[in-house]
């Protein structure tokens, strides 16, 4: 093996410098010569004759200059370079061919290596931390099945679980840790905001392996102990924003939550938390939580500063309420010399352990998951969709090889009779192949390079779109390496699959006939490779483009779904009192307060409170009864349920069918009253007025006083389920989305909200102010990136198609014109002839109409699920789509054929 | 005088050459020369086939060439044999033992 590449190293070498060598084996030669002659010489022979003599013995120079470079294998190489020349020679006097196979691959390639980027920036991308796949997530089976809370699709356990878990030292672990995603407010300055961030165990950074870029990270001493609590490690990206990179920064006092803390370090670049694709700004101990809070004043009084002006809240502030609970996703790393199964077994029997005593639940077993990059709710879904955007660039690559194939087929028709005499000139067949094959290496690699730059252009502008998904969804798409070599590989095999055939079928040939010009080839085996690669041409063209039609119906379908409100000029941020300390009443003024501030400015047509965004894919529901039925006795029924405001629908606009919303009176106090939709009404009471029934729902039995039209409440794919709306007052919830419906522009709104929030708490942040336009948008958002991507890439391959179909409709009038003068000569009426050649075409786009259809119907069944009730094989679409393309097909088969009926006999019979 | 056409067998020349090389490095004119002083003036190595079999030799790793200068005061390209090479001289002199040894029991023989 070295053997070999230390060769190969000399013969580069050789060739690198092969003037040099030349020289040298020149010099050699003569010097060879002249020691000869002298040797003659001092054996008497006359200086003239023994050079002759010592000539004649040596025998051609040339000949030995030739066979040293062979044995220095320089020969092949020699041969590849000529081949190369040729090569570019031959494709620079035909551009038009040129360019149409760059352009195939290089689309080829595009569509590959986007795709297999974005798949491994989205699925296969691994934590920047050490060693991740010892990193795993503890997940608790319970008995009775249930595993626990969950978020973020991850399991969370309370914070006093995990001290259990911390004590109890698994030997099979180095150690445990915690972490939380979760929005916080931070203050530096002025208005706080509320930024992304992470709630973590104080070994968080050293059990993942990470080290700051500047500062330090948590201080370590223990979980329990309150010293050290009050620290916050922010991000790189943060730190650059907010401070512009200052190391000054550090050691500084900023606010989160309301409370003092010290910014103590800085996490690197590559690290922003265990969730890729939601990037966290800060990182806060989790045992803070356990600190009671003291008041605003103190707190100021002890941070050295004086009192905040205006702060309405302070004396909001209860002194010593209770910290709210915090749970954690629990994970650890497994030691070197421990296998998964071992540390499994040993969790289980110590998770067994830590809930024994008269515990509701206890453990059965203990199960490790890979911290995983994609929340795994989202992971099946989005490997789905990669999935199928992963076909489509299997199609577009098939389409390309398809298409190399025919216009190589094509080409090297029109080059039979060079061929030919090459090979009567006694060029070998693998000679002549292996010229065929350079040419379409040379397209493929140069396709490959246009590729891979057409696509990091394209990365490029993918990346910096910031979809509507997350408010910081981070999707950093560059080139990937190894999409790189998968891109490189697919040119090439595409470019040498796509060459042998039509190589090998081209230099087939009958040296005689081709020479003698009788040969027109149109029934042989290269004849029905043309045919075969324009039919499969159309018929993958056909199914890329029916993919496209069903993902258009998609989005139109969705963008025509009433979701139940009006989701123009409506902001949604969420706002949480839950961390700064409000107890329940002091919580209910705030809330009201805000209100009442937004309402008063001239920027907000109307606002109110809700628990859920729509569309959240969110689900509350609970079972509900029905007493005072006696028809219904027992029977219990599924309904969904969110808490809202006063005023919830009128800001959003869903129409109130009958009876009222919620008012101002419907207090803690007052009787308890709920909103149903149409669904619930219709479902329980058909046919009878449902205002003044009660149900007992949110633990209270409540009177009906409204009825709403129904939405869309978990998905924009819903189907109208019964749910129903309870008034904030008399359900209060410390985090609360602000709804504002504003007569300015989204970013004034905003500015407004944040405004108005810093009057009454400046140390509360706004999360993730975003229209509520956008939710909707999210929905149909991968529908439109297939719908696009696809169209693209089926237009380009109908484009191609009908080249394909046009060219060899073309070729064969052209090889036909002295028959077609013949017939026209002996009385053949021109339409017939005309339909003779159209018939052709139209033969070709039948099959490939049938047979892409055919597929078509097989490969659209695995994208019904991202088609909102679109059917897979949805009749408009499969009728409209192969119309639209036969139609296309028919033009093209049309020019060549009108070229057929207008060929003149007497110059046709001339030009043999 | 008899000579001997030395591309007779494959490998012979290379074998020479190799052998050659093994008391040290020399220059290709003084490689044929000494060929054919040790072979007594047998063996005459064609220079047609020389030049090419000391630059196969060269390209498989067993010798390699450097620029020099010859006893007459002439720069001369000097061939040694490397470590690859002295192994390969080995191997080959022990098959030409034996493939000598077999043809001479099959002339004697019989």
């Amino acid at each position: 093996m070295l053997e070999l590449l230390a060769r190969a190293v000399r013969r580069v070498r050789h060739l690198i410098r092969r003037r040099r060598s030349e020289r040298e084996m020149d010099e050699e030669l003569r010097f060879h010569l002249e020691m000869e002659t002298a040797d003659r010489i001092r054996a008497g022979v006359p200086a003239g004759e023994a050079r002759r003599a010592a000539l004649a013995e040596f025998g051609g120079v040339e000949r030995v200059k030739e066979d040293g470079r062979d044995a220095r294998g320089l020969r092949s190489i020699e041969d590849f370079g000529r081949d190369l020349r040729q090569t570019a020679r031959t494709l620079r006097r035909t551009p038009v061919f040129t360019l149409t196979t760059l352009t195939t691959v290089t689309l080829g390639v595009c569509a590959t290596t986007v795709v297999m980027s974005a798949v491994s920036a989205v699925l296969l991308r691994r934590l920047p931390i050490v060693a991740p796949e010892q990193v795993v997530v503890l997940r608790e089976r319970w008995t009775g099945g249930n595993s626990g809370a969950t978020h973020m699709g991850q399991p969370v356990y309370s914070y006093d679980h995990y001290l259990d878990w911390l004590d109890a030292a698994p030997a099979a672990l180095r150690g445990i840790g915690g972490f939380i995603y979760i929005p916080l407010s931070i203050r530096v300055a002025g208005e706080a905001r509320t930024v992304s961030s992470t709630v973590a165990s104080s070994n968080y950074f050293s059990l993942l392996g990470v080290r700051p870029a500047a500062g330090r990270f948590f201080s370590e001493a223990s979980e329990r102990a309150a010293a050290g609590s009050h620290e916050v490690v922010i991000s790189h990206g943060f730190w650059q924003r907010e401070f512009g990179g200052d190391p000054a920064a550090i050691g500084r006092t900023v606010w989160v939550n309301s409370r003092p803390m010290a910014l103590v370090g800085v996490a690197p670049p590559s690290f922003t938390g265990t969730i890729l694709g939601l990037p966290s700004d800060l990182w806060i101990p989790a045992a803070v939580h356990r600190v009671p809070f003291r008041s605003a004043a103190a707190v100021e009084a002890t941070a050295g500063r004086a009192p905040l002006a205006g702060v309405v809240a302070r004396d909001q502030l209860e002194p010593g309420a209770a910290p709210y609970r915090i749970n954690l996703t629990l994970f650890g790393r497994v030691r070197e010399n421990v296998s998964l199964a071992q540390a499994r077994e040993a969790l289980t029997a110590i998770g067994r352990r830590l809930r024994s005593e008269g515990e509701w639940a206890r453990i059965e077993s203990v199960v490790l998951e890979p911290l995983g990059s994609i929340p795994s709710w989202a992971r099946g879904g989005v490997a789905a969709f990669m999935g199928v955007l992963g076909g489509v660039a299997a199609l577009v690559v098939l389409i390309v090889a398809t298409n190399m194939a025919g216009l190589l087929l094509v080409r090297g028709l029109h080059r039979r009779r060079e061929i030919a005499v090459r090979v009567s000139l006694g060029a070998g067949r693998w000679r002549v192949v292996r010229q065929l094959l350079t040419e379409s290496v040379v397209l493929g690699t140069a396709g490959a390079g246009s590729g891979l730059l057409l696509s990091s252009w394209v990365l490029r502008i993918v990346s910096s779109w910031t979809p509507p998904m997350f408010a910081q969804a981070d999707l950093d798409f560059t080139v990937d390496r190894s999409a790189l070599a998968v891109a490189v590989f697919v040119a090439l095999a595409t470019a040498i699959g796509a060459g042998l055939l039509p190589a090998l079928a081209t230099t087939r040939v009958d040296v005689v006939t081709v020479l003698r010009g009788v040969d027109s080839d149109q029934t042989g085996r290269s004849g029905r490779l043309r045919r075969g690669s324009v039919i499969a041409q159309f018929a993958l063209s056909l199914v890329l483009l029916l993919t496209a039609g069903l993902f258009l119906r998609a989005v139109h379908r969705a963008a025509a779904v009433n979701p139940g409100f009006d989701a123009d000029s409506v902001l949604v941020a969420g706002i949480s009192l839950r961390p700064h300390g409000y107890t329940v009443e002091a919580g209910r003024v705030f809330y009201a307060r805000l209100m009442e501030r937004l309402l008063a400015q001239p920027e907000v047509e109307a606002a109110s409170l809700a628990q859920h965004l729509p569309l959240s894919g969110e689900n509350n529901g609970e079972s509900v009864g029905l007493p005072g039925e006696a028809d219904s006795g027992g029977r219990r029924i599924s309904v969904g349920k969110g808490i809202a405001d006063v005023g919830y629908f009128e800001t959003v606009r869903t129409p109130i069918v009958a009876g009222r919303g919620f008012l101002p009176t419907d207090g803690p106090g007052a009787p308890p009253v709920v909103v149903v939709n149409e669904t619930l009404a219709r479902r329980v009471w058909p046919g009878r007025s449902v205002l003044g029934q009660r149900i007992r729902i949110h633990g209270a039995e409540r009177e009906i006083v409204g009825v709403v039209r129904d939405g869309r409440y978990r998905s924009l794919g819903d189907r109208p389920t019964p749910f129903a709306f309870i008034p904030f007052q008399q359900a209060y919830l410390p985090i609360m989305l602000a709804v504002v419906r504003h007569r300015s522009g989204f970013a004034r709104a905003a500015a407004v909200l944040r405004h108005e929030v810093s009057a009454l708490n400046p140390n509360i942040g706004v999360d993730r102010p975003r229209s509520l336009r956008s939710i909707v948008d999210v929905w149909i958002l991968p529908q439109r990136v297939a719908a696009g991507f696809v169209s693209v890439f089926g237009l380009a391959g109908l484009a191609l198609a009908a080249m394909g179909i046009y060219g060899v409709l073309a070729y064969l009038v052209g090889c036909r014109t002295r028959e077609f003068g013949i017939r026209l000569a002996l009385g053949a009426r021109r339409g017939a002839l005309a339909g003779l050649v159209m018939r052709e075409g139209m033969q070709m786009v039948l099959i490939g109409t049938v047979v892409g259809t055919a597929a078509a119907t097989l490969l659209t069944r695995p994208i019904a699920r991202f088609l909102y009730g679109v059917d897979a094989l949805d009749p408009l679409t499969f009728v409209v789509v192969p119309v639209v393309l036969s139609a296309i097909a028919a033009l093209a088969s049309y020019l060549p054929a009108r070229r057929a009926a207008g060929v003149d006999p007497m110059i046709s019979l001339r030009a043999e | 005088m008899t000579e001997v056409r030395t591309d007779l067998l494959q490998g012979t020349l290379d074998l020479l050459i190799l052998r050659t090389l093994a008391l040290g490095p020399r220059h290709g004119w003084s490689i044929s020369k000494r060929i054919r002083e040790m072979s007594r003036d047998v063996l005459r190595v064609h220079q047609g086939s020389l030049y090419p079999a000391l630059y196969r030799l060269e390209d498989r790793g067993w010798i390699t060439s450097e620029w020099g200068t010859s006893p007459e005061g002439r720069r001369a390209r000097f061939y040694r044999l490397t470590a690859a090479g002295r192994r390969q001289l080995t191997d080959e002199t022990e098959h030409w033992r034996l493939f000598s040894l077999a043809v001479n029991h099959v002339l004697q023989g019989g």
